[in-house]
């Protein structure tokens, strides 16, 4: 068996054993169930039916909509009926032109019913100060101002994609490292490692681990969007209504070529590290390593600051390029259309380069962590398991 | 050194900071032999072992490998050709016995398809065959052990390498083993192990390294070692009367009275010793009622070798 067929063997494994059938089928059924069931829930506790309101003190301009319906009735007569439930609150027009309105208890829709009060006097209160609705329209007007682009205008889909893309990352990485982490430090605490070792190169073992959690990463994200979709079919089929439109994003080709690789290259790189220091733990539950798994979380959430300030700055720059944010910060900076092809090139280069020298080094602390047991060895002892010769 | 090794070890020592766990450790084992590393704890046996598989590397010295001919010796570790009970058990506690004994099968290179059959057999053998599926948290320790037993061997190995491999064991599944090892033996795989149980391995091993600190005490066949040591037979005497055996520490010939009673004693008697001129002399001094004679165990033997070296 050679190293290909030992890394395979690995890979198989470890894919299969976080592989769950009746885990992702549940994962889509609560996405749908989730997906069809909050708006619902919401609608409920946001009072989305039609409210009726008691009115004393009739006024012609109100008119019943879908949120209102409106009764007019003597001020005893709609007390009690409000008493009584058959009403939801009471509107009380007084003759110096106040308001009152009085309810059970205070409820989301009094914020919409004064909204719509406001709205369906505005003619009557504009006509009153001699302010004509175009006059008005006229003065809510933005002061026009065109902005002149000096650079070729790249943008491909500004800070939706972004939002999407570092959101998936996000979930990749944490979902990966969590997984990888878990299952090193399962297979030490039960003592799995030896047997594992003397079967196969220790750096077999940890490249098949890697390339399995990608893998089972990979099938979460795409259950993750199936889930995602049927929610939205499922959504539009119960409101019998059409299918929402797709999000208007450009996206070309080079754009989603070098964001996969950048993501890929990221993930690769993140996994090694996290492999490393996973081995080195002993316990843990007790180790302070543990904590580093939220790292990656806070590495790529810096690529957000892209959305944030100038994703042309020097310091956005340098992120876009430095291997532990580049997958994050210079996608943001391809999407917002402040780096070409040639810059988003020489980061992917820079980042598959450090994705081996990742796995190089990864590998020969993996190769000595993963065998001690009862210790943890210090960040000093590792660096010299790297720097020393194979 | 033998004329057809299957495995020599080569001035190998490893040392773990200032512990020297393996010192200046040279030996070989013969094609289809059953060859003990015999030691206490902390004699070194254990980092020995992972040498030969290749988990832990040889600071110095070498260990060439000639599993399929002598002239085709390497220094590569040959995976695939080993089996290999690690002293710390362990699999993987969440997934079921069969996809254990399948996953380690397949590092070692064998096809699932080819290794379930014989996983199956392996599991009736040792009444866990309707439990495959079982997963192995829910097995008893002496069950795991033997799921342990049948990973090392599964695949067919030329060379197995057995750590502690009674340790866990009740004395039934102890024979089990015990015949096991030799069927693995008899049919043409060499079984190197490691063990303190000195009275199994007595009835088992071809050869035997005797190990103290990390060297080798003594070493040879059960024979050879018995007659490479000062340690004589154990001579066993009843007497027809009450009898002081302190009188006998002087006799000529004998080393140390071992044990005794009112009316017997155990004597271990010196290497060169001549049992009927010890038997002639003792009778001077009391009326032998009854002889028995006794070759000397190997623990006896270790335990007189790490004496004198202690």
């Amino acid at each position: 068996m050679n190293y290909r067929q030992a890394v395979w063997r690995v890979f198989v494994w470890e894919f299969k054993r976080f592989l769950k059938l009746r885990e992702l089928i549940t994962t889509v059924v609560v996405i749908i169930a989730l997906g069809v069931g909050v708006p619902f829930i919401i609608g409920l506790i946001s009072g989305d039916t039609q409210r009726e309101i008691a009115v004393v003190g009739w006024h012609e301009t109100i008119a019943p909509n879908d949120s209102f319906s409106f009764e007019p009735l003597s001020e005893a007569a709609a007390m009690a009926a409000l008493q009584d439930g058959s009403v939801d609150g009471v509107l009380l027009f007084a003759a110096d032109g106040s308001t009152e309105l009085t309810v059970q208890r205070a409820s989301g829709w009094n914020d919409q019913l004064q909204a719509y009060l406001s709205q369906a006097f505005l003619p009557a209160r504009l006509e009153a100060v001699g302010v004509s609705a175009e006059q008005l329209a006229e003065l809510t007007q933005p002061i026009s101002m065109q902005v002149n682009l000096l650079a070729e205008e790249r943008s491909v889909g500004g800070a939706t994609l972004v939002s999407i893309f570092l959101g998936l990352m996000i979930f990749a990485i944490f979902t990966g490292t969590g997984l990888l982490f878990t299952a090193i430090t399962g297979e030490k605490t039960q003592r799995v490692t030896e047997l594992v070792v003397s079967a196969v190169p220790p750096r077999a073992w940890i490249d098949g681990k890697v390339l399995g959690t990608i893998a089972y990463v990979i099938v979460n994200l795409a259950t993750l969007g199936i889930g995602i979709v049927l929610s939205v079919v499922a959504s539009a089929l119960m409101a019998r209504g059409p299918l929402p439109p797709l999000p208007e994003i450009s996206v070309n080709p080079f754009v989603v070529l070098v964001m996969l690789g950048l993501i890929i290259a990221g993930a690769v790189m993140y996994l090694y590290v996290f492999a490393a220091v996973a081995a080195s733990i002993d316990d843990p539950a007790t180790s302070q390593r543990s904590g580093i798994i939220m790292l990656p979380g806070v590495f790529i959430a810096l690529g957000w600051l892209g959305l944030i300030g100038d994703p042309g700055n020097p310091a956005f720059a340098f992120l876009s390029y430095f291997p532990l944010t580049s997958s994050s910060a210079m996608s943001v900076r391809i999407i917002l259309g402040d780096a070409g092809p040639l810059l988003a090139f020489v980061a992917l280069a820079i980042l598959v380069l450090s994705c081996f020298a990742a796995r190089w080094a990864a590998g020969k602390v993996f190769s000595l962590a993963v065998l001690i047991t009862g210790k943890e060895p210090s960040w000093g002892e590792m660096m010299r398991w790297v720097r020393r010769a194979d | 050194m033998t004329p057809n090794p299957i495995l020599s070890v080569v001035g190998v020592n490893k040392r773990f900071s200032s512990v020297h766990a393996v010192n200046d450790l040279s030996f070989d084992v013969e094609r289809g032999q059953i060859f003990a590393l015999l030691g206490p704890n902390g004699a070194g046996k254990s980092t020995m072992v992972r040498m030969l598989c290749g988990v832990l590397q040889p600071d110095t010295g070498s260990i060439w490998y000639a599993l399929h001919r002598q002239d085709s010796k390497t220094e590569r570790v040959p995976h695939q050709e080993l089996g290999y009970l690690p002293e710390d058990r362990g699999l993987y506690a969440d997934k079921s016995i069969i996809e254990n004994l399948l996953y380690f099968a397949s590092l070692r290179g064998l096809k699932p398809s080819d290794a379930r059959p014989k996983a199956m057999e392996w599991l009736e053998r040792f009444s866990l065959a309707e439990r495959a599926k079982e997963k192995l948290s829910g097995l008893s320790k002496g069950n795991q052990q033997k799921v342990q037993l049948i990973t090392a061997v599964l695949h067919g190995p030329r060379l197995a390498i057995l750590d502690e491999p009674f340790s866990g064991f009740d004395p039934v599944n102890q024979d089990l083993t015990v015949n096991m090892i030799r069927e693995l033996s008899a049919s043409g795989i060499t079984v190197i192990l490691s063990a303190h149980h000195m009275d199994l391995v007595e009835t088992l091993a071809d050869r035997i390294l005797l190990m103290h600190n990390g060297q080798a005490v003594l070493s040879g066949s059960l024979d050879q070692i018995r007659r490479s040591t000062s340690v004589g037979q154990r001579l066993n005497l009843g007497f027809a009367e009450r009898f002081d055996p302190a009188q006998l520490q002087h006799v000529r010939g004998v080393q140390q009275v071992v044990s005794s009673t009112a009316d017997t004693a155990r004597l271990a008697l010196e290497a060169d010793a001549s049992l009927s001129e010890v038997l002639g002399s003792v009778s001077t001094l009391a009326s032998i009622s009854n002889v028995h004679t006794e070759t000397p165990t190997l623990r006896e033997i270790y335990l007189a070798a790490v004496g004198a070296q202690a």
